[in-house]
């Protein structure tokens, strides 16, 4: 049977008054109506704008917070322009890419790829972390010119950079000092690693043993380098063992 | 930096990872450790040398429970406590300092001052659900062995990027399930005896998935860091019933919301889904099929989901009593097991290590000789992907599948949405 | 350094040669188990547990144990039995053989349990007879042996090894739950010795079903009294009632029973009143019914497991013809009506404690059915007993019993501030410091550890 639009309509309304605290018993209309959209185009098209509607000025920040919730679960590149509005806003930056990271559209990446440029030093990292999240691949040249700046932005881009593990997101690791301080040169490593670990499950051998030795190198003999030696070499181990498993 | 830590002992790891990102932080923060007489060991207790140098990071609840076993070896040196409470903090001090007669304990509010401490081999956390998996994995960039409560993760994403660095870093890791092998001997050993032959389905009675908080704001206490306690989680106002309350789910207690806990399905179920999983030998596995019934149309019966392993074994949660088959094996009210009654070859029942009777000294033996403890985190990962799965179907109404591989549901784009969160900044693993 | 010199090895050979790129791993593995850093070592410790699969890797990490110091021989030998491969075996036996360390015996007779099978039965079960670790190890490896003809070989231990290795034998074989062990159990359960005796009834306690029930009733009848007699007691109890088949179990019991002797069966009145049901309730109706043997009928009575029996204690309660048979049927209501598994829901068990309370004539029995009463846990329940803190002769238990509904949190924080004002009252009340201490512990919202 076809979804009602017409029941949604109070439930919206009073999602705009929204505070927390107040009697919620009517989130489970739209709460149910979002888990039903699922294979109706047209309800999710409704609910979409219904919800990116919510995100204008005048709601609450808890009323936000619930639509980009559900914005999490059936957002499209429809509802990107509202949450991306949001991303610059401290107090609703979080709950936007709480959606953005999810919704699979191209546009959200670009939103939060802009938004990175954009956004205060403080949300940065929350843009960092989305994309790195999603793997973004795009998003490589953006983040790698952060490891060279502000420590805590160097150290969440490496992270994020390690999660993408593309070639260039890879060399741009490895031209980052894995030994630097406040926390980038042990981010630099680890994502050093991961992506080694990504070759490696991916069969290409060689690749991740190239950058276990181009690490171990790095490091050899160096004052407090010995963690980072070991996880060399225990990578190292692992290149030789998936060969000979594959033998 | 004392003597203690210049030789290495008893099998004991000698840490010195990333010196050079973490020594400054390190030496900041660490607290002085002077050597008492304790320090030198008597008969019964070794010396600090041989100790293994623990801190706590949230220390109230079960974390206090934690804290007391750990802090009751012999071979173990507790040093600090971490908790975004104050009195919790000063009650996990307290009772170190107790223990050593002295007032030697650090306590910290933010857990990476405990972390960069370079003196502290080993850590318990018992945080909520949400921190667990960023606490975990910067404890092993920090090469720290760790204990880390139950339900290991919240999302499924976490679990292989928390394995990985695990197992980058070579950390002990140990879920915190004390019940897996403690409670549920009764089904283990007649399953791994062979005794019911292959287990083919598994009835579960738990709690269901967490729900959305919707608290009002009440003025935050001064003894609570309300930022650092939510951490990675999204920004809400304080409640008392947000953060409180110890084991409910059914709310008025952190477990109950979706924020910070997968609901009593992940936290009892980490116990009942941990004891029949381990029973039923499923360890090394993961459900492939999830398959969501619908409450009856008369909505006396409600929506009940099961998953269906690559051996064939299937559990179901809360599966309508007149549906289920005649148990050969139950637990309590909670388990209803099925076997097919054929020959089975018998298995010997894994123990603790190096002889310990309980999950926290099976821990400790581990970090001493680096073996995978009973627990280890990457069982801990397969058996908790069940009660994440169930709950993602519950919240989605329908059937999935899961391809273990890829770590992906199939061709199911918006379950898909569902296996990790945004974090919020700073936070990132 | 090495890192860089097995790197330069890996290229040598990671040409097309797959046998010269699997020693390469274990190469690099043995390399690193030489070092003398510890964490590399550990490293290479860790290859040998999950990594350079094969046996002829196996034998190469075995044949370290040779040229190895004691303490590396024990950590190597760890890693060995965490590999799990018996082609570690031969090198692991000779040098078991050949050490006296304790350490290393240890370790060796770990990785025979864990890779080994029938063959290794014999070497293990010589080690049963020495002192522990080494025993304790033995027994553990003993248990961890895979296959069959490994718990035939210990059938043969138990049959016909030294008086000390024989109940060790059962044991391990009833902790491996080998059912093939059962028959010997059986015959076991009255051998002269009363070692083996014990050992062969706590097996059967175990893996018992119907058909061992005759033969543990003889074990019974056989076992010394004391600890001996209780133990099988025990044991034949958890044949009738928990084990698969307990209830065919309980009425093979009975066959027995009725079979018996006069002498017999007075000896297994215990075990027909504690294994409780329809078949031995007509037997106390009929000892009941004789007055030579109504102090039978209430001894059986009298430790029935769970409540249904309450209305007929009441009867016998009412016409009881000594006081010390009143004081026994008063005891046993004051026992079943408040425990967990008693057949009767909360609410019942409640109005059956009520029912009880206006028998009791002595304060001590008083006492024990207001502190028994807090293993319901229920807000009745906390409300039954709060008059009780103001009577002094009941003050204490009833203190305990307020504190005991308080620990359960649930409880306690739905009625928050009615057990607040009754935690005050118990500080003010009780003389036991360790009730004053939980009572301001629940108070303040915190728990409590039972020591």
């Amino acid at each position: 049977m076809p979804f009602d639009l017409a029941t949604l309509d109070a439930p919206f309304a009073a999602l705009k008054g929204y505070d927390w605290g107040a009697d919620a018993a009517w989130l489970k209309t739209i709460d149910d109506a979002v888990v039903a959209a699922h294979g109706d185009a047209a309800l999710g098209a409704d609910l979409e704008q219904r919800l990116a509607a919510v995100l204008g000025a005048g709601t609450s920040r808890a009323a936000k917070e619930y639509a980009c919730r559900k914005l999490m679960m059936i957002g499209t590149a429809a509802s990107v322009p509202a949450l991306a509005a949001l991303l610059g806003d401290a107090d609703n930056s979080h709950m936007a890419r709480f959606a953005l990271e999810r919704i699979p559209a191209p546009e959200a990446a670009q939103a939060l790829r802009d938004a990175l440029g954009t956004v205060p030093p403080g949300l940065q990292i929350g843009m960092i972390e989305s994309l790195g999240g999603r793997g973004d691949a795009a998003s490589v040249p953006a983040l790698a010119r952060l490891l060279a700046g502000d420590p805590k932005l160097a150290a969440a881009a490496a992270t994020a950079l390690g999660h993408i593990h593309t070639p260039d997101a890879l060399a741009a690791l490895t031209a980052a000092d894995p030994l630097a301080g406040s926390g980038v040169g042990r981010a630099v490593v680890d994502a050093r690693l991961m992506t080694a670990e990504a070759l490696l499950a991916s069969g290409k051998r060689a690749e991740a043993r190239s950058v276990y030795e181009a690490l171990a190198n790095a490091v050899q003999g160096k004052p407090g380098a010995k963690g980072v030696e070991l996880a060399a070499a225990r990578g190292l181990l692992a290149c030789l063992d998936t060969l000979a498993a594959a033998s | 930096m004392a003597e203690h830590r210049q030789h290495e002992s008893r099998g004991k790891t000698r840490r010195h990872f990333f010196k050079t990102t973490g020594a400054t932080a390190a030496a900041a923060y660490a607290a002085p450790y002077i050597l008492t007489s304790k320090a030198l060991g008597d008969a019964t207790t070794p010396p600090a040398s041989d100790r293994i140098v623990m801190g706590g990071i949230g220390v109230g609840n079960q974390g206090k429970s934690d804290q007391g076993a750990f802090l009751g070896r012999p071979d173990v040196q507790y040093v600090a406590v971490c908790d975004v409470r104050k009195k919790w903090r000063d009650e996990g001090k307290e009772r170190v300092d107790a223990k050593y007669g002295t007032k030697d304990c650090a306590a910290y509010v933010d857990f990476r001052e405990l972390l960069a401490r370079d003196d502290i081999d080993a850590v318990h956390i018992a945080t909520p659900d949400h921190w667990h998996s960023v606490m975990t994995i910067a404890a092993c960039q920090a090469g720290k062995d760790i204990y880390l409560q139950k339900p290991e993760t919240l999302t499924l994403r976490e679990g292989p990027l928390m394995i990985a660095a695990a197992r980058r870093y070579g950390r002990v890791v140990s879920g915190g399930s004390q019940r897996v092998l403690g409670d549920y001997r009764s089904i283990v050993d007649p399953i791994w005896a062979g005794e019911i032959g292959h287990v083919t389905s598994i009835d579960i009675s738990v709690g269901g998935p967490s729900m959305l908080c919707t608290l009002p704001a009440q003025p935050a206490p001064p003894d609570i860091d309300w930022d650092l306690w939510l951490g990675p989680a999204p920004w809400e106002p304080y409640n008392s019933g947000r953060c409180d309350g110890n084991f409910g789910t059914g709310g008025n207690s952190w477990r109950s919301y979706y924020d910070y806990s997968g609901g009593s399905l992940t936290d009892w179920g980490a116990h009942h889904f941990g004891g029949t999983i381990f029973a039923a030998d499923l360890l090394d596995l993961q459900p492939t099929k999830v398959t969501f019934h619908p409450a009856s149309a008369d909505g006396k019966e409600a929506a009940y989901v099961s998953v269906a392993y690559p051996n064939g074994t299937e559990i179901f949660h809360n599966r309508p009593a007149r549906l289920r088959p005649e148990p050969t094996l139950t637990f309590k009210d909670a388990l209803r097991i099925v076997g097919d009654g054929k020959s089975r070859p018998a298995k010997p029942v894994p123990e603790y290590h190096g002889g310990e009777t309980s999950i926290y000294g099976d821990f400790i033996a581990c970090v001493k000789t680096r073996q995978r403890p009973f627990r280890d985190l990457e069982p801990a990962v397969n058996t908790m992907t069940a009660p994440h799965l169930i709950g993602i179907a519950y919240r989605l109404g329908r059937s999935l599948e899961w391809d273990r591989a890829t770590q992906r549901f199939v061709a199911d784009e918006q379950a898909n949405r569902f296996l990790d969160r945004a974090r919020r900044e700073p936070w990132i693993i | 350094m090495r890192i860089v010199l097995v790197c330069a090895l890996l290229v040598l050979a990671s040409a097309p040669r797959d046998r010269a790129i699997a020693q390469d791993a274990v190469g690099m593995i043995l390399d690193l188990v030489g070092r003398e850093d510890v964490d590399f070592r550990r490293l290479g410790l860790d290859g040998i547990r999950h990594g350079a699969k094969g046996e002829d890797a196996t034998r190469r990490f075995a044949a370290l144990l040779a040229e190895r110091t004691p303490e590396r021989q024990v950590e190597l030998l760890h890693a060995l039995a965490d590999r799990g491969d018996p082609a570690a075996i031969p090198a692991v036996a000779a040098l078991l053989s050949a050490s006296r360390e304790p350490a290393v015996r240890t370790a060796a007779i770990g990785v025979l349990g864990a890779t080994g099978g029938g063959a290794e039965v014999a070497v293990l079960s010589e080690s049963l007879a020495a002192t522990d670790p080494e025993r304790a190890a033995a027994k553990r490896a003993l248990i961890t042996l895979r296959g069959d003809d490994a718990v035939r070989t210990m059938i043969e231990v138990a049959k016909s090894g030294t008086p000390a290795v024989r109940p060790l034998a059962i044991d391990i074989l009833a902790e491996r739950r080998a059912r093939a062990a059962v028959p010997l159990c059986a015959t076991a359960a009255i051998d002269a010795d009363a070692g083996v005796r014990r050992a062969a009834m706590r097996a059967l306690g175990k893996l018992g079903g119907p058909d061992e029930v005759p033969a543990m009733v003889r074990g019974f009848l056989t076992a010394a009294p004391g600890a001996e007699r209780n133990d099988a007691e025990k044991a034949l109890i958890a044949v009738c009632t928990e084990n698969p088949g307990k209830a065919q179990a309980a009425e093979s019991f009975l066959a027995v029973f009725k079979a018996a002797g006069d002498a017999d069966r007075e000896s297994m009145l215990s075990p027909l009143g504690r294994i409780g049901g329809k078949g031995a309730l007509a037997i106390v109706d009929e000892l009941l019914a004789d007055p030579a043997k109504r102090d039978f009928g209430i001894r059986v009575i009298t430790r029935w497991p769970d409540a249904t029996v309450a209305d007929r204690l009441f009867e016998l309660l009412a016409a009881a013809q000594t006081p010390a048979e009143r004081d026994t049927l008063l005891a046993a209501l004051i026992r079943i009506a408040p425990v967990p598994e008693n057949k009767l829901n909360d609410k019942q068990k409640l109005e059956l404690v009520q029912k009880i309370l206006p028998l009791c004539q002595k304060d001590e029995e008083r006492a024990k059915l207001v502190e028994r009463v807090n293993a319901i846990r229920t807000v009745e329940v906390f409300r039954f007993v709060l008059p009780f803190l103001d009577d002094p002769k009941l003050a204490e238990p009833a203190c305990k019993s307020v504190v005991e509904l308080a620990h359960h949190q649930k409880l306690r924080d739905a009625h928050k501030d009615d057990f607040a004002k009754a935690l005050d009252k118990v500080i003010a009340t009780t003389k036991n410091p360790e009730l004053v201490e939980r009572a301001t512990r629940y108070k303040e919202g915190k728990t409590w550890e039972r020591k």
